[in-house]
């Protein structure tokens, strides 16, 4: 009985936490250590389901950009000189668009994903089409 | 089919393959019984699945969802091919391999707990069913916060999956924009790829998920091989520690594989010490899963592979030559396992951030001593602050180091040489490592220590257990033997 008991209070103060964002607020301040938890629960802030990138980049028109680029195709990933945006962008691509493979030169690329870069080619590079994606991002098709 | 079908689908295949797995030693236990190795089928599905698809990777098949179910599907067909060989007929004359040892330990002694130890135990295990399903609803309701999540493991999981083990692409090539650490072995890589493609979408809140229930399913694992080895007073309040363990809490929203080595290097040490103490076959079939998939998950898992078989080794001398060939063995085939993809990694000249050579080189190793103490001085932090992992450490070294003055039995101390190993391990790698040591301490120490602690943590509940039936040293040798402390011995000395 007393087990039963004990069962049926921690229950109780088990769904308060969880449940009202009240009680799980005063739970969080006094139990910072476990803040990891007590934020997901009531009242927590939703996360994104997407990944957290360095960077913002339009990740649905980097997943529109695979509609555009065939199995084994190559891509060069050109952004602004900022190195955590092209690391964002490159890993968005890898993410979005597995079945092609970003290079390292335009020279080997079929196309090019630029996002926010001074110039939209690298220098050297001539468009043959480009699609505008959406959020600033467009697929250039090179001439080769 | 929906993310949530999705991952029931993904991890119920996992689940069937892992009981399919240990189907023998299950077969003369009731349904409610077998229901409670769940969380031992998952992680042993997960890792001999994942571990035979980053094989055959190697080899050149690519882990789609198709070889997924295929890899599962032959894990299944292996553990009943297994089962009905081993299943006497009697109606029918045939030579049938002997019955496998069954794992359920003796029912431990029934007895009545003062009141206050019995609520305490309940509030324990309560504790453990709460912490499991918070952190499983906070890790759905989180995005990685780990860049490998989302720069290495899960984009060469699907690149991986798309086509296949290219060296073009996964190994140095100025051609390309490859990967950071081409030489990290493939498991997570895949796991998370597959479950992307059941999902229909990349999710990284299922890729939290996913590890989330790996560790719950760990310790589940641990609770039920312990069971009736361990008195549940001890046992309930040992997994809480761990599972309560903020930094654990903290990292199961990770994304990243340390929590996952460091489970499966936990689950091999308690296997290999079940199999060298008590002779289970069950034991023995958890370090073999568990070991192939460390090998999988991480490069430090080779070392740490052959440091914890070493160390249980060493402590089970007594035990016999055919249980330390039995240990050698699995050790044996793990590696077996590995070699193609270390092989692969040599063939095309993947260059390690780590080289074992430097360990070599007396100069090399002086110039940069100055690393040793700021790299210890780090780690212990980590590992001492109890706003990460509560007392676990120092109370596994007191429950060791007391049981050793206690009994003057110096196996005792296995599980702190264990610890002490671990630690000089990782001490070592920032030692010898190419990396500005600052940077990559603050990056990195709080997930590596991961092993370590994880261990640390299951060993309480093992050396409480132990210490509560010890004698001291001195009425020993005049008590008369109580056969059930030897019922209940692990055996390790």
């Amino acid at each position: 009985m007393p087990r039963a008991l004990l069962v049926a209070v921690l229950s109780v103060v088990l769904a308060a936490v969880s449940l009202s964002a009240d009680v799980n607020l005063r739970t969080a301040a006094k139990l910072p250590i476990w803040g990891s938890l007590t934020h997901r629960l009531a009242g927590y802030t939703a996360d994104q389901k997407t990944p957290a990138l360095y960077r913002q980049v339009p990740a649905e028109a980097v997943e529109a950009a695979g509609d555009e680029l065939r199995r084994g195709e190559t891509y060069f990933v050109h952004t602004s000189n900022d190195s955590l945006e092209y690391t964002s962008l490159l890993s968005a691509g890898r993410l979005y668009i597995p079945h092609a493979i970003p290079v390292a030169s335009v020279e080997l690329a079929d196309a090019v994903l630029s996002f926010n870069a001074p110039r939209p080619l690298p220098r050297g590079a001539s468009a043959a089409s480009a699609v505008r994606l959406g959020g600033g991002l467009q697929l250039i098709r090179l001439r080769r | 089919m929906s993310v949530a079908l999705g991952f029931l689908a993904f991890n119920g295949m996992l689940l069937v393959a892992g009981y399919a797995l240990i189907a023998v030693f299950l077969r003369r236990l009731s349904a409610v019984t077998r229901a409670t190795y769940a969380g031992l089928a998952l992680l042993l599905g997960a890792g001999t699945v994942g571990g035979l698809l980053a094989f055959l990777a190697v080899l050149g098949l690519r882990p789609t969802p198709i070889a997924f179910v295929v890899a599962a599907a032959l894990v299944v067909f292996a553990g009943v091919t297994v089962l009905a060989r081993t299943t006497p007929r009697p109606r029918r004359r045939r030579v049938v391999l002997p019955p496998v040892q069954e794992p359920e330990p003796p029912p431990p002694p029934r007895r009545e707990l003062p009141l206050a130890l019995d609520l305490a135990t309940t509030a324990a295990a309560f504790g453990v069913a709460a912490f499991a399903l918070l952190t499983l609803v906070a890790a759905f309701r989180s995005t990685a916060w780990l860049d490998d999540a989302w720069f290495l493991w899960l984009p060469r999981g699907l690149m991986l999956r798309e086509h296949g083990l290219d060296p073009a692409i996964f190994a140095p090539n100025p051609a390309y924009a490859g990967f950071p650490d081409f030489d990290y072995p493939l498991w997570w890589s895949i796991l998370t790829a597959v479950q992307t493609s059941f999902l229909g979408e990349l999710n990284m809140h299922a890729v939290n998920g996913q590890l989330t229930l790996l560790v719950v399913a760990f310790v589940a694992s641990v609770g039920r091989l312990l069971w009736g080895l361990v008195r549940p007073e001890i046992l309930w309040p040992g997994l809480l520690l761990l599972l309560a363990a903020p930094e654990l809490i903290h990292q199961t929203q990770s994304g990243g594989a340390d929590l996952l080595l460091a489970a499966y290097i936990s689950a091999f040490a308690l296997g290999a010490a079940l199999w060298l103490g008590r002779g289970s076959s069950l034991g023995l079939t958890v370090a073999a899963v568990a070991a192939v998939a460390a090998l999988a998950i991480k490069k430090e898992g080779l070392v740490q592979v052959l440091m914890f078989a070493t160390v249980i080794g060493v402590a089970g001398l007594r035990r016999g030559r055919s249980r330390l060939l039995g240990l050698a063995g699995v050790v044996g085939f793990a590696l077996a396992t590995h070699v193609p993809w270390l092989l692969w990694l040599s063939a095309h000249d993947v260059p390690s951030r780590l080289r074992y050579s430097d360990i070599f080189d007396a100069e090399f190793l002086s110039d940069r001593s100055g690393r040793i103490e700021p790299s210890a001085s780090y780690l212990l932090d980590e590992m001492l602050d109890p706003g990460k992992w509560l007392v676990i450490l120092p109370l596994a070294i007191v429950l060791s180091l007391a049981g050793a003055l206690r009994t003057r039995r110096l196996v005792w101390l296995a599980p702190t040489v264990a610890i002490a190993g671990g630690f000089a391990l990782l001490v070592g790698v920032y030692w010898v490592g190419q990396f500005e040591l600052e940077a990559w301490l603050g990056t990195s120490a709080r997930r590596v220590v991961d092993t370590v602690m994880v261990f640390a943590a299951i060993s309480i509940p093992v050396l409480g257990e132990a210490l509560a039936r010890s004698q001291p040293a001195v009425s020993r040798s005049t008590a008369p033997e109580d056969p059930t402390e030897l019922e209940w011995d692990w055996g390790m000395g």
